[in-house]
């Protein structure tokens, strides 16, 4: 489990805290996908959670062990994919040589096959990959360490089209019981489909910290035409379809998929 | 015992990432120690042979102990750049065998690539100026350049040793370091290339005259010579320990700019 207690965060250069007597749990096994506009401290949160960063006030735990010690069981079951990174110039085989040692459950099965669902090579020159598929090799032997918490900061960013599929494809095949993921990202159509929980942070408060469950147990995302906005929407977007609206969910109504999008708008506008 | 193979298994893991690092010291410095020999050794020992053993002099204090003691100073340099910090610090290794596994592979794996690089550059100058030169009908000078140069690197000592001149404790301290002395700069820059995000070593330079000239002001000026203190071998001997004693804090000052890096630093100081 992850405790954020109180957490006091500031950087130098800013007279704003980027978190304030802050308080977050994290529970084993979900996809939590960590929401929020540019700024917002998405990637601050994650940088504090890895022990890159520390607060000024207030503990950050992971199963119990402080984060800041920077130990090496913690970071045994802990692994970040950064929204920018650098890799050696090497061949992929001889990265996953060097690093494999220190990730006890490393597996080899995953890593063969998160890199054929990406269609990379495994001796493929980390030097000669573009941007995106640095990333998805990256993401490749995030998975492969087989830890109990998985960070990524804008894991889609630099990825096309047909990549985004391979990616929800393969978190999907990979999520294991006992295994916590993290996604931070802005990119909400990315994702939408892989979150259990939705953490939605904006000036450094939390919105929204609901699982997905709960939020299509009270609500119900639909396209109404005009003339069918009734007291129960909460929030309605005009589309080219009709009204996007995001509604209190009456008994007879049937549960719908999550808008992430809709839920977003409607919690960064205060109309929820 | 775990601490022990996380280490070297740490120092396997910076060699194989490393190595092209490692291998672009090694070309750096024999090129400055190539240049250095066949250009500067060449023209000063054939004007004066004193301008040659000053020059030698100032090459061994200025490019020898300089290249290493600026290598050492970016021995924690990833810890200042926000994506290899990422990547150092997530690494699951606990902060004293991140920090002992570079400190080990910085004290002897840098003055063994500048002893060897040394080695090989006058080796290659000799070789082949030497030759050209002997071909001219000149006599061959060259063999006193190799020797200078041989006998300040490490492989003089383990020779001697083989051939029983020497002892293996002076093989051991050569290869650690070529004074005790030296292990107290090591350190000092160490510190600072850790504690400054940028240029640690041009601090620890100032530092380092700043604390020379303190000693000269207290030595002359001040009068410590007229004391008891320098006046007897043990005195001087004690002293020199207390120096020596000062690659532990410093050493220890490092490893706490280290253990505090984060990755977003203070502008000049690992805060």
């Amino acid at each position: 489990m992850i405790e954020f207690q109180n957490i006091t965060f500031s950087y130098r250069d800013k007279s704003e805290p980027v978190f304030d007597d802050f308080c977050l749990r994290l529970e084993q096994n979900k996809v939590y996908g960590l929401l929020g506009e540019n700024g917002t401290g998405k990637s601050t949160l994650l940088y504090l959670l890895m022990g890159l960063l520390r607060p000024s006030e207030g503990h950050i735990t992971v199963d119990g062990t402080d984060v800041s010690r920077r130990k090496r069981t913690t970071l045994q079951q802990m692994y970040i994919v950064p929204e920018e990174f650098e890799l050696p110039t090497m061949r992929f085989t001889d990265y996953v040589k060097a690093y494999r040692p220190f990730y006890p459950a490393f597996s080899e099965d995953i890593l063969r096959r998160c890199m054929e669902e990406f269609h990379l090579p495994l001796d493929a020159r980390l030097n000669q990959l573009s941007m995106g598929d640095k990333k998805k090799a990256l993401m490749s032997f995030a998975l492969a360490t087989n830890v109990r918490y998985l960070l990524m900061d804008e894991p889609t960013n630099g990825l096309d089209v047909p990549s985004k599929k391979q990616f929800r494809k393969v978190i999907a095949t990979s999520m294991t019981e006992d295994r916590t993921l993290i996604i931070a990202t802005h990119q909400l159509h990315d994702v939408d489909s892989l979150l259990d929980h939705v953490l939605i942070l904006q000036r450094s408060h939390l919105l929204l910290d609901a699982s997905v469950t709960e939020i299509c147990e009270k609500y119900t995302f639909d396209v109404r035409p005009n003339d069918d906005i009734d007291e129960n929407v909460h929030y309605s977007e005009r589309t080219p379809q009709g009204n996007a609206t995001l509604s209190l969910r009456q008994p007879d109504d049937e549960e719908t998929p999550l808008n992430l999008e809709l839920l977003f708008n409607a919690v960064t506008s205060h109309n929820l | 015992m775990n601490t022990i193979s996380n280490i070297l298994k740490l120092i396997r893991f910076y060699w194989r990432t490393e190595k092209k690092q490692y291998l672009k010291l090694f070309l750096m410095f024999f090129a400055i120690f190539l240049v250095k020999t066949a250009v500067i050794d060449f023209i000063f020992m054939y004007i004066n042979a004193d301008v040659y053993n000053f020059s030698h002099y100032a090459f061994k204090q200025w490019i020898y102990w300089g290249g290493i003691l600026v290598t050492l100073s970016y021995l924690f340099d990833a810890v200042h750049h926000k994506q290899r910090a990422i990547d150092a610090l997530c690494l699951p290794a606990n902060n004293a065998e991140k920090f002992l596994s570079r400190l080990i592979l910085g004290l002897v794996g840098v003055p063994l690539i500048v002893n060897v690089a040394l080695l090989a550059a006058t080796t290659v100058v000799v070789l082949f100026l030497g030759t050209m030169d002997s071909l001219a009908g000149n006599q061959p000078e060259w063999e006193r350049i190799f020797s200078y140069h041989y006998a300040m690197t490490w492989f003089y000592d383990v020779r001697n040793a083989l051939h029983g001149y020497g002892s293996i404790s002076n093989v051991v301290q050569s290869i650690f370091w070529e004074n005790k002395l030296a292990l107290v700069f090591y350190t000092f820059f160490i510190w600072f290339g850790t504690a400054f995000r940028r240029m640690g070593w041009v601090y620890a330079f100032i530092a380092f005259f700043v604390v020379i000239a303190l000693g000269v002001f207290t030595y002359e000026v001040v009068g410590i010579r007229n004391t008891h203190l320098l006046a007897s071998q043990t005195s001087v001997k004690t002293l020199f320990y207390c120096f020596l004693f000062l690659s532990i804090p410093f050493t220890l000052l490092a490893y706490r700019s280290f253990c505090r890096a984060q990755i977003v630093t203070h502008k000049f100081v690992t805060l």
